[in-house]
């Protein structure tokens, strides 16, 4: 069945309801249907997923994001870059096709009943709350297909093996996809391959490697202010990388303590 | 990428007052079709020392695009004085910022460039592979995605019922960023009604949609200012150029056009619901 989205003006009603509906948004089922309007809400596009979208829900401590990013961006692979930003979208499949999922892994009795942040976090995780990348990787499905997008390699052996080291810890995917070079794809797989690459001393719990993750990163960035990272090539980046991680650990003094 | 003036390493043509005696200017033209965008840079050097590096293959022009609604961000190179380059149409939406620069191919060990300001006097710098050796003044542009093939022509206009009371005929307001259609109650629960029958969508769009199209592309010829920047009116100019529509075509033979052919698609879904009702 083709991919549903919902009506612009529907889109812009629900947002603006979101505190009348907030009883709605600890609902079991679906309940779209059951609002004025909710009927008509949607349309059909021209995109036919691959494969249904049933997602994994979490389970314990395991948030099931990588499983659920490589079925999202394998279900919906020919969707366009800018069909992936529309809101239209994002907001049908948070409330109707994957409104089970969404309340398993982004309930909002987390809040208690705060109902000024539960509005902020059903704006942020339910629909594209403003014009932005950032927004796209806030909403609950639209970063799953994100993530799968930026760092799909066909190339590899395991063409989401990059998604993997994305997704492995919370800080690596924000000190990567939350600056702008995050977007260069050269840049991108450049600093997640080296991570693979060096993953005893990167990858996983403990303060130490997150302090030198965000060391590399923002040493990336500061290079970016002189050198345009965009022409260069992955080797190159990798040399950057190598470069700066060789002088940490022969100086660890350098790095900022943890914060 | 925003670019704010900074300190390099090294003295950068167009950067603050780092080299007084030269400039680098780019100028950028945009054209459109359903499969791209095309993106036409311009430059002009003054710098010797740059155009002798460029020449020897050593420095090269660069053209940078960002567009932060699709995550899209490409460098693309070049060395002629202008360029044009394409983007695919679905890798663009809302503002792209368009960014022009002269960098380093190679490693160069001496760096000295004519006309840098008095401070840097007899100074050399090291420049390495990628560094930035000139910085344009950047521009925006809007990518609007009429193409895509979730939107439609539909999500220009809205159809609303009308705040005045008892029967009257359909009523059309331009002034906001989509056309709102008014329809009086009656009519507008009918259509509540009849949009929910997939066989009566085209029947809908020549009755309701195509009338107020051909009202809003009079109002585009009329050249009145007033709409112009209303995303209806500069989503249905860019759609008249990418179909390559003759600027003297009548509105209703545009609206048809626009519209991929309502009134034959009304006839053909008008066909099978006709063939299904006798079967």
């Amino acid at each position: 069945m083709p991919l549903l989205i919902f009506r612009d003006n529907f889109v812009d009603r629900l947002r603006g309801s979101i505190r009348d509906n907030l009883r709605r948004y600890r609902a079991k089922d679906a309940w779209i249907d059951d609002i004025q309007g909710g009927l008509a809400a949607s349309i059909q596009t021209t995109v036919e997923p691959a494969s249904k979208l049933q997602l994994r829900h979490p389970d314990g401590d395991d948030l099931k994001d990588l499983e659920n990013a490589i079925l999202v961006h394998g279900a919906l692979s020919s969707l366009t870059p800018v069909q992936a930003r529309d809101p239209r979208l994002w907001a049908c499949l948070t409330h109707v096709e994957c409104w089970s999922y969404m309340r398993a892994r982004w309930g909002i009795e987390r809040f208690g009943g705060d109902a000024s942040k539960t509005e902020r976090f059903v704006l942020s995780r339910y629909f594209i709350a403003r014009n932005e990348s950032r927004a796209l990787l806030r909403n609950g499905m639209a970063r799953l297909w994100w993530y799968g997008y930026l760092t799909h390699d066909a190339n590899r052996k395991n063409p989401y093996e990059l998604t993997g080291v994305l997704l492995s810890t919370l800080d690596i995917t924000q000190q990567i996809l939350e600056r702008s070079l995050g977007r260069v794809p050269q840049v991108n797989s450049g600093f997640l391959e080296f991570l693979l690459r060096n993953k005893k001393e990167l990858i996983g719990p403990g303060d130490d490697k997150r302090v030198k993750v965000r060391h590399l990163a923002k040493h990336l960035n500061l290079v970016g202010g002189v050198t345009l990272l965009d022409c260069l090539g992955k080797s190159e980046v990798l040399e950057v990388l190598d470069h700066e991680f060789d002088r940490i650990q022969k100086r660890p003094e350098l790095l900022a303590p943890a914060s | 990428m925003r670019l704010s003036s900074r300190s390099y390493p090294h003295p950068v043509v167009g950067n603050a007052d780092d080299v007084p005696g030269a400039a680098y200017q780019a100028t950028f033209e945009y054209a459109s079709d359903p499969q791209f965008y095309y993106i036409t840079i311009s430059v002009a050097c003054s710098s010797k020392t740059l155009s002798r590096l460029i020449d020897k293959g050593d420095a090269c022009y660069v053209l940078h695009i960002e567009c932060s609604n699709t995550m899209y961000r490409r460098a693309f190179e070049f060395t002629d004085e202008s360029h044009r380059f394409q983007v695919p149409a679905n890798h663009l939406n809302g503002t792209v910022e368009v960014n022009a620069f002269v960098r380093a191919k190679k490693n160069i060990a001496v760096y000295r460039l004519e006309g840098a300001h008095t401070d840097y006097e007899g100074a050399s710098f090291r420049v390495e592979v990628g560094d930035v050796l000139a910085v344009g003044e950047g521009q925006l542009f809007e990518a609007e995605s009429i193409h895509d093939s979730l939107k439609r022509v539909g999500s220009i206009m809205v159809i609303e019922r009308s705040p005045q009371d008892g029967d009257h005929p359909m009523m059309v307001e331009l002034n906001s960023e989509k056309i709102r259609i008014l329809l009086c109650k009656g009519d507008f629960d009918a259509y509540g009604k009849l949009k929910l029958i997939p066989a009566l969508t085209s029947h809908l769009t020549t009755t309701i949609v195509l009338p107020v199209l051909i009202e809003a592309l009079h109002v585009i010829e009329s050249g009145d200012q007033g709409y112009e920047h209303f995303k209806w009116h500069r989503n249905l100019q860019r759609r008249i150029e990418m179909l390559e529509l003759a600027q003297d075509l009548d509105a209703l033979t545009k609206a048809q056009r626009i519209l991929d052919l309502p009134i034959r698609r009304a006839l053909g879904a008008a066909e099978t619901y006709a063939a299904g009702a006798s079967a």
